[in-house]
């Protein structure tokens, strides 16, 4: 199991604080199929995500962007229980989605660039390595149930 | 050979331009070496690296830093040739150093950290992460291209 110290909590909360689902929601997915778009693949049903544009203005990515969001909220508040508050999303994922769990890792990634241009230099290297540390073991708890 | 779209070598050439070497490569040495201890091991000779306080006021470490950003520019006036502009720096890296090639990769996010906390969303766009992390990741392969 993760330990976490009572300064990583603390910082995980703070950060989580800072991010407005409503905003940086659409921006991380908008990111993900612009920068890896072979994750087009798995949005099939959004429509048109063939051109930036398209995805910029795409309401269903947007509006997926904020459902990962919440998900990622009930994280921050369970961060001891991660891997069994994850293991039904991370079932889905593997047997019905049928995502490559390395895209995990990506979306971790645009995640993290797009709150560190929200948060600018409030995103210390101390708060950086503490902020990727949670994002690691949420990516290795929705991993969990692949086999 | 890599293919860079007009947009893309457009999109680098211009936050090449608005990156102050001096100010995000003291940074990005910095996020690495607090966010990846290990590779404090490859900087020995740096003096005090012991604490986050020591390694950001390290001069050392900033001297280093601004270095390693300033590389870049070889990369960034020969993006159709990276491989090549980085070959003995590669051979450099490998034989001399002894530096795992896995650390590059963790330096280039470094940097995109520390130039999307520079710029934001509305210059940092999602075009412009596209373009810069690909250019990263060519500079990444050709550091690593020597090794064997």
């Amino acid at each position: 199991m993760v330990k976490w110290t009572d300064l990583e909590r603390s910082t995980v909360r703070a950060v989580w604080e800072k991010v407005d689902i409503d905003e940086i929601g659409p921006q991380i997915w908008a990111r993900v199929l612009v920068v890896y778009p072979w994750t087009e693949r798995y949005f099939g049903s959004f429509g048109d995500i063939f051109t930036t544009t398209a995805i910029l203005n795409n309401t269903k990515v947007a509006a997926h962007g904020k459902v990962v969001l919440e998900a990622l909220d009930k994280a921050v508040k369970n961060m001891d229980n991660m891997k069994r508050m994850y293991a039904a999303l991370s079932l889905l994922h593997f047997q019905k989605l049928e995502v490559d769990p390395d895209n995990f890792r990506l979306l971790a990634d645009c995640i993290t660039i797009a709150i560190a241009c929200k948060l600018k230099s409030a995103l210390t290297p101390q708060v950086q390595a503490t902020w990727q540390k949670f994002l690691a073991a949420v990516v290795e708890a929705m991993s969990s149930q692949y086999y | 050979m890599v293919e860079w779209t007009d947009a893309e070598r457009n999109a680098i050439t211009f936050l090449w331009e608005k990156i102050d070497v001096g100010e995000i490569g003291p940074q990005a040495l910095s996020r690495l070496l607090i966010v990846y201890p290990w590779t404090k091991r490859h900087f020995q000779a740096f003096g005090n690296l012991s604490t986050s306080a020591a390694i950001k006021g390290n001069p050392k470490v900033a001297q280093h830093g601004k270095t390693v950003m300033g590389g870049l520019e070889n990369a960034v006036k020969n993006m159709d040739n990276i491989k090549q502009a980085y070959a003995s720096l590669s051979v450099m890296h490998s034989e001399k150093l002894h530096v795992d090639p896995d650390n590059f990769r963790a330096l280039a996010e470094c940097i995109s950290l520390c130039v999307a906390a520079k710029f934001g969303p509305t210059v940092f766009t999602a075009e412009a992460q596209e373009a810069w992390q690909k250019f990263l990741a060519v500079v990444v392969s050709a550091l690593g291209r020597q090794y064997h």
